[in-house]
């Protein structure tokens, strides 16, 4: 291969051998690539500053402060360069930035590399950076939900501290308390204590609600007309909650559930940039018979799976997060590789579609499924998924 | 009791439901899934009796799937009775079974039966609300168990056979066959926000037969005049009647109306009563409706184009399908009925 057509990485890590033995795992995987070093944060941004580079790939040693540094130059700067994180922990352990084990299978390093660099390619869209611009304002990164994050993450979290975070905010906690009495929870008898709704509901789903309500609060300014809000938030939340029962046994259960709470996010951005278009997505499907991704694209040059993306990236959600929201609806175009969370959210997503909003059976896409090793798993998916429906009135 | 009839076949739930309407019930009869469902959780319905096919189990499996169907006595109505059809009705939701053949007595003995159970009047039109036994306490329950409704049939059948000077009788089973015309009559009772309607639809022979009966020959194209005169005058026996009970209903106009919404009117209403007057050998499909003004939340199975949204509607998504306002046309019912779960409940506007 002419060496100008191949792609251009840029490993970053104080230690030369790191380099080698990454690359001589890697092996022939890395032939379409370019592999250069850099030996600090300073010069990996002045090289790529100099002759630019698909892929950074740095070293465990920067999941930490001067890896900070690197990163967010990197996404402020540089935002078509896909980043990666060389480390011992598995591949998805809630890093914005997707992590590579340097023991991980040859094709599984080559399988990251592609895939972050297809997901870099997407979220690079001008058209996105324009819609998203043309807000009034760009939403803020969701602190409390980090605060909240950074809680949770010790081994045994304190009732008392996350209490304590949520009730920092007035608005969010209202927020979280209505949730925590819809319908969706069923509870005997409604609390307006923040401590009895998380003893209740446990940390994770609590964490997922509060993304919500931050995200709602961060991207609507005013309701917008064509979409309804709280049942929007109710949707989401029954599709997370059907996810995380299809992902029950996995290791990524609280990362699907978080992927699928907010995989429609990008839709509040659309309804808002231009409500008119927005509410017409259904009548010229219905003239069309065109799918949404189609639809969406034809009217505003962007899918809401890219849109949300961007945004959940910009925020520094992990990676499989980001990932999955970007390619929920059309995971047929997804980079190959292992892809368990997508697949769960597609699936909790498009059946609770087919059931409950009566799309046609096509909205699966069950090349995808079987691709991802799950399709044997699809006729209780759907049961569960009926099951659920069920019990639905509003 | 409030009772509804689900069989695909419309005339065998006519059948079934003629002797239950004679013992004073009050009926709903459909051959439409999503009618039933409708039917049965809206109100809701005391009893459902659903003839053992697939779209029974179905019915059943959803109603019971939303809180105001849990309550719902329903019997499998089945002639060959099985233990394999009894196990799939009761995981279904059923409560009990119906053998057919049943005679008419024995029918109307077990639904008395049930009734009892249940705490509801013997016959006649049941209360919506929870007041004590046979104490209607709102003014629409006033209507539903008074005098004047429980014999409204007998007051058109008398009101016909003098006008028109006839022999007259009722039959609890709407006619079947095809109109060609209708005609309705609205009376709103202004103090007590209530609306009563009468509605008939006859299909041509018998229309022209009547006009010319009325009219004399001259008169054989006058069948949407006479069946308006009819109409009217059935209305200014119901108004003299319901009024002697204190219910001033206001003086409305008979207009023709297209035949096929005489049974099937485009907002519901909470009392009704559907039954054939025949006039020698002429049938005149009947529909007697009263209902609350107001707005009236109805699932999506029981849509009908002219009812307008009190709301903009969402999908489960949160996805605006809808303005708030809109009267809805038969593509939009379709639409509707398309994109949310059958059970799925919108406010509609009473007027």
């Amino acid at each position: 291969m002419i060496e100008r057509l191949k792609k251009r990485a840029l490993f970053v890590s104080p230690h030369r051998d790191r380099l080698e033995s990454f690359r001589r795992r890697a092996g022939e995987g890395l032939a379409p690539w370019t592999l250069e070093v850099a030996t600090d944060a300073h010069a990996a941004i002045a090289r790529v500053a100099a002759h630019g580079a698909d892929a950074v790939i740095a070293d465990e040693a920067y999941a930490t402060a001067q890896g900070s540094l690197l990163f967010s130059h990197m996404q402020r700067d540089f935002p078509s360069t896909a980043c990666l994180l060389l480390g011992a922990g598995a591949a998805s352990n809630g890093f914005a930035h997707p992590t590579i084990s340097p023991d991980s299978d040859p094709s599984l390093i080559t399988m990251m590399l592609e895939r972050a660099c297809a997901l870099r390619a997407v979220l690079s869209n001008p058209r996105l950076q324009r819609l998203v611009g043309a807000l009034d304002r760009l939403p803020a990164l969701p602190r409390t939900y980090t605060t909240l994050t950074q809680a949770l993450a010790v081994p045994e979290p304190s009732l008392v501290d996350v209490v304590e975070i949520i009730e920092t905010d007035p608005a969010l906690c209202a927020k979280v308390l209505q949730l925590v009495n819809s319908a969706l929870f069923g509870l005997m008898r409604k609390t307006s204590s923040i401590k009895q709704a998380v003893s209740y509901i446990g940390f994770e789903t609590l964490k997922g609600l509060v993304l919500t309500a931050t995200v709602l609060n961060a991207l609507v300014t005013a309701p917008p007309r064509a979409i309804s809000l709280d049942r929007f938030q109710l949707y989401s939340l029954r599709v997370a909650r059907l996810a995380r029962r299809f992902a029950r046994e996995s290791s990524f259960v609280d990362e699907v559930f978080t992927a699928a709470l907010v995989h429609d996010v990008g839709k509040l951005v659309l309804a808002m940039r231009d409500p008119d278009a927005f509410a017409n997505i259904d009548a010229h499907r219905l003239e069309t018979q065109k799918s949404v991704v189609e639809t969406e694209r034809e009217l505003f040059g962007v899918g809401h799976g890219d849109v949300g993306a961007y945004l959940l990236g910009a925020w520094g959600l992990p990676f499989g997060v980001v990932e999955s929201t970007a390619f929920h609806d059309r995971p047929s175009e997804l980079a190959p590789g292992p892809c368990p969370i997508i697949a769960m959210v597609h699936a909790a997503d498009a059946l609770t579609d087919i059931v409950a909003c009566q799309e046609p059976p096509s909205r699966l896409d069950t090349a995808f499924l079987e691709r991802a090793g799950v399709i044997e798993r699809l006729p209780t998916w759907r049961a569960l998924v009926e099951e659920e429906v069920l019990t639905w009135d509003t | 009791m409030r009772i509804v009839v689900f069989d695909p076949d419309a005339s065998a739930c006519a059948r079934l439901a003629a002797p239950l309407r004679v013992a004073g019930h009050e009926l709903i009869l459909t051959s439409d899934e999503g009618a039933a469902i409708s039917a049965l959780s809206v109100g809701p319905a005391d009893a459902g009796l659903l003839r053992a096919e697939d779209g029974a189990f179905n019915v059943a499996k959803r109603l019971r799937g939303v809180s105001s169907g849990r309550s719902v006595h329903l019997l499998l109505v089945a002639s060959q009775v099985t233990d394999a059809l009894l196990l799939k009705g009761y995981e279904a939701g059923f409560d009990a079974e119906l053998r057919l053949p049943c005679s008419d007595a024995v029918l109307v003995a077990r639904m008395a039966a049930l009734a009892r159970s249940l705490g509801r009047p013997l016959g006649g039109v049941q209360k919506a609300s929870g007041a004590a036994q046979g104490k209607p306490d709102t003014p629409l329950e006033r209507v539903a168990f008074s005098q004047t409704w429980r014999g409204a049939a007998s007051a058109i059948q008398a009101a016909a056979a003098k006008f028109l000077s006839l022999p007259a009788s009722v039959e609890a089973a709407p006619p079947s066959g095809t109109f060609a015309f209708g005609a309705e009559i609205l009376l709103a009772s202004g103090q007590s926000e209530l609306e009563l309607r009468v509605a008939l639809a006859v299909d041509a022979p018998t229309a022209r037969a009547l006009a010319v009966h009325l009219f004399g020959n001259e008169g054989a194209s006058l069948e949407a005049d006479m069946l308006s005169e009819l109409s009217n005058i059935f209305m200014g026996t119901l108004k003299s009647a319901f009024n002697a009970e204190s219910f001033a209903f206001a003086s409305g106009l008979p207009q023709a109306v297209p035949p096929d919404t005489v049974l099937r009117p485009a907002v519901p209403f909470a009392h009704q009563e559907v039954f054939t007057l025949r006039l020698n050998d002429a049938r005149v499909a009947v529909h007697l409706g009263v209902r609350a003004k107001g707005n009236m939340p109805i699932t999506v199975a029981g849509l009908r184009e002219g009812m307008v949204l009190v709301k903009d509607l969402y999908n489960a998504r949160g996805m605006l399908l809808l303005n708030g306002g809109t009267r809805l046309s038969a593509t939009m019912v379709e639409r509707l009925k398309g994109a949310l779960l059958p059970t799925f409940s919108v406010e509609i506007s009473a007027i």
